[in-house]
C-alpha cells in the first residue's frame, strides 16, 4: 500500500529532478570561486540535464519550462534578454529530434549526440551575436565553451540516465 | 489499441514542437526587439539578484571555508618570506607617511592661500562580493549591500589597492558592480606625473585601454593613473593602475586590483554635486 502511495511522488520528483539540477547549475554559475579566471567561457551546464528531458518529453508544455529556464539564464548571466531563451528552445527542438535515433542507444551515443546538438546551439548563438551590435563574442572561446559543456555531460547526465534506466526496468517488470 | 497510443504520442510530439516553435519566435522577438539598455530589464536583473544572492552566499559558505583553510596553510608555509616582505613594505610605508605629512601641510597652506573649496569627505561602506557574473557578455559582480546600506547608482568601488568599478544598479540588499574591464565601462582618468587626461575604457579582457589621450601627452612607464573626477561622477584621485609601455611603444594599463577573485570591496559614497542651474537660481536676486 505504502509503495503505491509513494509511487506518484517518486515519479514527480524524478521528472522534476532535471529541472532542479538545471536551476542549481544556473545559480551556482555565479558563485565567486576565484579559482579560475576564464570569463571568456560561458558553459551552458544547465542544458546538460535537459537533454534527457527533451528526448523523453511527453508533456506539451515542456518547451515552456525550457524557455523559462532560458530566461532565468539570461537574467543571471547578463546575456541580452532572449538569448539563452532562444537557444534553449532551439536545443529542445534539436534534442527532441534525437528521440527516435537514440531510443535504445548506449550512453556513449547519447553523449556524442549531445556534443553535436550543443555545438549547433553554440554556433547559432555566435550567429545571433554577429547580428547584434552590442554583443562581441570570440569564436574560439565560444566553441571552447561548447566543448566544455560537452565534457561535463557524463558528470551531470550519467546519474539521471541510470535513474531513468532503473525506472524503465522497474516498469518492465 | 497500440496504434491509437502511437498516434496520440505522435500528435503530442508534434504539438510540443509547435509550442517550441512559438516559444522560439517569442524569444527571438525579445532578443531583437527589446533593447539591452531597457530599464525594465535592469530592474528585473536587480530583483533576481536580490533573490538569488542570499542563496549563492549560503551555497558558497563551504567553498569559502575550504579556500580560507587552504589559504591559511599556504600562509603558514610562506611565513618567513611573508615576514621579510612585510618588514620591507613597512619601511617603505613609513617613508611615504613622512612624505605625505609634509605634502599635506604644504597642501593645506596652498589651499588657504588660494581659498580653494574643500573636497567632499568620502564615506565608505564595506561589502562582500557574493556573485561573479563575468562572462563573454559582461564583466559584473554582485555585492551583498544595497539601498538599505545607503549605496546609490554611480558609487565608485575600490578593491584592496585601487578602483575596480562602479555601481550600476541597486536593489534593497544587493548591488551590481560594472568592472573596469567591461566593454561598457568608461572612466575619466589622469596620469599623475604627466598630468595627461584620458578615458579608461574596458575591452572585455584583463587590460583596459586609454582613449581620447592627447597626442602631446608623454606617458612614462610606471606612471600612476588616478580618477580625474571629470564629470563629477567619481571623486578625484582614486588610484586605478599603472601605465606600462610595451615593446612596440604602445601603452597599456596594469590595474592595481585585478577584478577576478575579488572577495571584499569598499563602496565609496561620494557627495552629489548640485547642478549649476540650481546654484544660479539660489544666488539670483529675489
Amino acid at each position: 500500500m505504502s509503495s503505491f502511495g509513494n509511487q506518484p511522488r517518486a515519479t514527480s520528483l524524478q521528472s522534476s529532478l532535471p529541472y532542479i539540477i538545471a536551476a542549481l547549475c544556473l545559480v551556482l554559475n555565479g558563485m565567486p570561486l576565484g579559482l579560475v579566471s576564464l570569463p571568456q567561457l560561458s558553459p551552458a551546464l544547465f542544458l546538460v540535464p535537459l537533454f534527457g528531458v527533451a528526448m523523453r518529453a511527453e508533456a506539451d508544455l515542456t518547451p515552456v519550462f525550457f524557455i523559462l529556464l532560458g530566461l532565468l539564464a539570461d537574467v543571471l548571466t547578463e546575456a541580452p534578454l532572449g538569448y539563452w531563451a532562444f537557444l534553449s528552445c532551439l536545443f529542445y527542438i534539436l534534442s527532441s529530434g534525437q528521440k527516435l535515433v537514440l531510443q535504445n542507444a548506449s550512453f556513449g551515443s547519447h553523449w556524442l549526440s549531445f556534443f553535436i546538438v550543443i555545438l549547433i546551439v553554440y554556433l547559432a548563438g555566435f550567429a545571433i551575436a554577429l547580428l547584434r551590435d552590442d554583443l562581441t563574442l570570440r569564436f574560439g572561446g565560444h566553441v571552447l565553451s561548447a566543448l566544455f559543456t560537452g565534457l561535463f555531460y557524463p558528470i551531470i547526465a550519467a546519474p539521471l540516465y541510470l535513474l531513468n534506466n532503473a525506472q524503465a526496468a522497474q516498469e518492465g517488470m | 489499441m497500440a496504434k491509437i497510443g502511437a498516434s496520440q504520442s505522435e500528435t503530442r510530439f508534434v504539438s510540443a514542437i509547435g509550442i517550441a516553435l512559438v516559444c522560439l519566435l517569442f524569444a527571438a522577438a525579445l532578443l531583437f526587439l527589446l533593447p539591452r539598455s531597457d530599464p525594465r530589464v535592469a530592474q528585473l536583473r536587480q530583483f533576481s539578484y536580490d533573490v538569488v544572492s542570499p542563496i549563492i552566499e549560503l551555497v558558497s559558505l563551504p567553498f569559502q571555508a575550504a579556500q580560507r583553510s587552504s589559504q591559511s596553510v599556504s600562509n603558514m608555509l610562506d611565513l618567513q618570506a611573508e615576514n621579510a616582505r612585510l618588514s620591507q613594505e613597512n619601511e617603505t610605508l613609513r617613508k611615504q607617511i613622512n612624505e605625505l605629512t609634509q605634502a599635506r601641510v604644504l597642501m593645506e597652506q596652498y589651499r588657504g592661500l588660494l581659498a580653494l573649496p574643500e573636497e567632499p569627505v568620502l564615506q565608505f561602506a564595506n561589502a562582500r562580493i557574493v556573485a561573479d557574473l563575468s562572462s563573454p557578455f559582461a564583466r559584473t559582480v554582485v555585492a551583498n549591500i544595497g539601498r538599505d546600506a545607503g549605496v546609490t547608482r554611480g558609487d565608485s568601488v575600490l578593491g584592496s589597492n585601487g578602483l575596480v568599478g562602479r555601481v550600476i544598479s541597486v536593489g534593497s540588499t544587493s548591488s551590481r558592480i560594472l568592472l573596469l574591464t567591461d566593454f561598457n565601462s568608461h572612466i575619466p582618468v589622469l596620469a599623475l606625473s604627466s598630468n595627461a587626461q584620458a578615458i579608461l575604457s574596458g575591452r572585455n579582457d584583463d587590460r583596459p585601454q586609454l582613449q581620447f589621450l592627447s597626442k602631446q601627452a608623454q606617458l612614462k612607464d610606471g606612471d600612476l593613473l588616478v580618477t580625474s573626477g571629470s564629470g563629477g561622477q567619481m571623486p578625484i584621485g582614486l588610484p586605478i593602475g599603472t601605465i606600462r609601455l610595451d615593446q612596440a611603444g604602445g601603452t597599456y594599463v596594469e590595474l592595481l586590483d585585478q577584478p577576478i577573485g575579488l572577495t571584499y570591496v569598499r563602496i565609496v559614497r561620494a557627495e552629489t554635486i548640485q547642478p549649476p542651474g540650481q546654484a544660479i537660481a539660489l544666488d539670483a536676486p529675489q
